[in-house]
């Protein structure tokens, strides 16, 4: 079976966190990259995902969450993408990402409530 | 100085007066400087300067005999004449652009226009002291009289809401309108004794006041940049809580979410896993509180962010 969810999270621990209750809490299996490079290397399995669940600040002199978000839209992709950010809801990057209409959660999220709105998505 | 007063004043009044002038152009310099030391704003320096060049116009024009245009004997006088008389335009000048910045709304006197009769007036000026001739000297007196009108009409033009500016700018339209009197009796249009005096004691008057406003204006820039200053302050501080929120948030995502594993694949650890997420409850207050400092951010700033972002990540 195929991932169902793609994770783009500059921080390896939460981003191997993630994946690992993806798989123990959803019984769902999860693509995670650290950088937009390693996503574009996984095209074809990244278009088929569900969901994906980006990092905004991807880190200095790196694309930001918004330009992946747009990336994936050039590549057709038909899943739900959500914004998965620590920084504040004034914060220019997370007013960049609501602009474009794009679902926005705050770190950190309660990971039930992470749990609850990932499988709302992935089980529709 | 005291022989400008002429009959108007006795020797007393006049010379309290002049005094009085004095310590409060000396008092404005040093806090003007003081304050463009402390805020390094062009407005405080050039006010400074302004004061200063105009006292020293008027100690400069004291020494010379009371018909300034037919004395023939001294061309350093003149020279320095004409050296005081371009340092005011000079610094009237910088301080009027520096504080006001008035051409943008202003249809009649543009910039340019204004720049040229600056020019002019300095020109004149910088001729007059290579060549002390008694035709430049006229001819300063005449741009001279050009650059304090226009600096008047732009003086009266000028909106603000600041007091600051309110004060320079009552302090400018004074002190020019003074000035502006002063070639009157130099070039010997006046020639009445009585309006001669009169014209003097304007101009005592104009630079009291001038000197006067000009305090008061340098006490309210000073006040408003100490405002700033704090507002500033608080700013930082805010931006300092909202940046070490946002970098901690996913440390803590890390954490609640590893809670949860553990809690699946160790029910055993129940206590232990309690009070982790207890203590995550608590930090959960803290990020709420300050939460709060999100208003106060100046989101255009962003190189401590960057800076402290990547201090961690080293």
């Amino acid at each position: 079976m195929g991932a169902s969810i793609t994770f783009l999270e500059d921080n390896e621990e939460l981003r191997e966190v993630l994946a690992e209750v993806t798989r123990s809490e959803l019984g769902e299996e999860a693509l995670s990259f650290g950088r937009f490079d390693d996503l574009v290397a996984h095209r074809t399995e990244v278009l088929q995902t569900k969901m994906a669940i980006l990092d905004i600040n991807l880190g200095a002199d790196q694309v930001t969450g918004v330009d992946v978000f747009h990336w994936l839209k050039d590549q057709g992709y038909t899943g739900k993408i959500c914004f998965l950010t620590g920084h504040a809801k004034a914060h220019p990057m997370v007013q960049a990402a609501s602009e474009i209409g794009a679902e926005i959660w705050a770190k950190p999220m309660y990971a039930t409530t992470l749990c609850d709105a990932i499988r709302s998505v992935i089980k529709k | 100085m005291n022989s400008l007063l002429g009959s108007l004043l006795t020797t007393t009044q006049s010379s309290v007066l002049l005094g009085f002038s004095l310590a409060i152009c000396i008092v404005s310099c040093v806090l003007c400087f003081s304050f463009y030391v402390k805020f390094k704003h062009q407005s405080l320096l050039n006010l400074g300067l302004a004061i200063i060049a105009f006292q020293f116009m008027m100690l400069m024009y004291d020494q010379m005999p009371t018909q300034f245009l037919v004395f023939k004997d001294n061309p350093l006088l003149k020279r320095l004449a004409h050296f005081s008389g371009g340092l005011i335009v000079y610094c009237f000048y910088r301080l009027f652009t520096s504080s006001f910045q008035p051409f943008p709304s202003f249809k009649f006197i543009t910039e340019r226009f204004y720049k040229a009769v600056i020019v002019t007036a300095m020109s004149v000026r910088l001729a007059g002291i290579i060549y002390p001739h008694v035709i430049l000297f006229r001819l300063a007196s005449l741009s001279n009289i050009v650059f304090y009108i226009t600096t008047l009409i732009l003086c009266i033009r000028f909106k603000s809401a600041r007091r600051s500016m309110l004060m320079l700018r009552l302090g400018c339209g004074i002190g020019v309108m003074g000035l502006s009197v002063y070639p009157l009796i130099r070039t010997g249009i006046i020639s009445s004794d009585f309006l001669n005096e009169f014209v003097n004691y304007i101009l005592i008057v104009t630079i009291t006041a001038f000197s006067v406003l000009s305090l008061i204006g340098a006490l309210e820039l000073g006040r408003e940049y100490l405002d700033r200053a704090e507002k500033s302050s608080l700013r930082n501080m805010a931006r300092a809580f909202i940046q070490l929120r946002d970098l901690v948030n996913t440390p803590f995502q890390t954490i609640d979410l590893s809670v949860q594993l553990l809690r699946q694949r160790h029910p055993d650890e129940n206590m232990a896993l309690q009070k982790i997420e207890n203590s995550l409850q608590t930090l959960r207050r803290v990020d709420a509180a300050l939460a709060k400092y999100e208003s106060s951010v100046d989101w255009n700033q962003t190189e401590s962010f960057i800076e402290l972002d990547s201090d961690l990540k080293n």
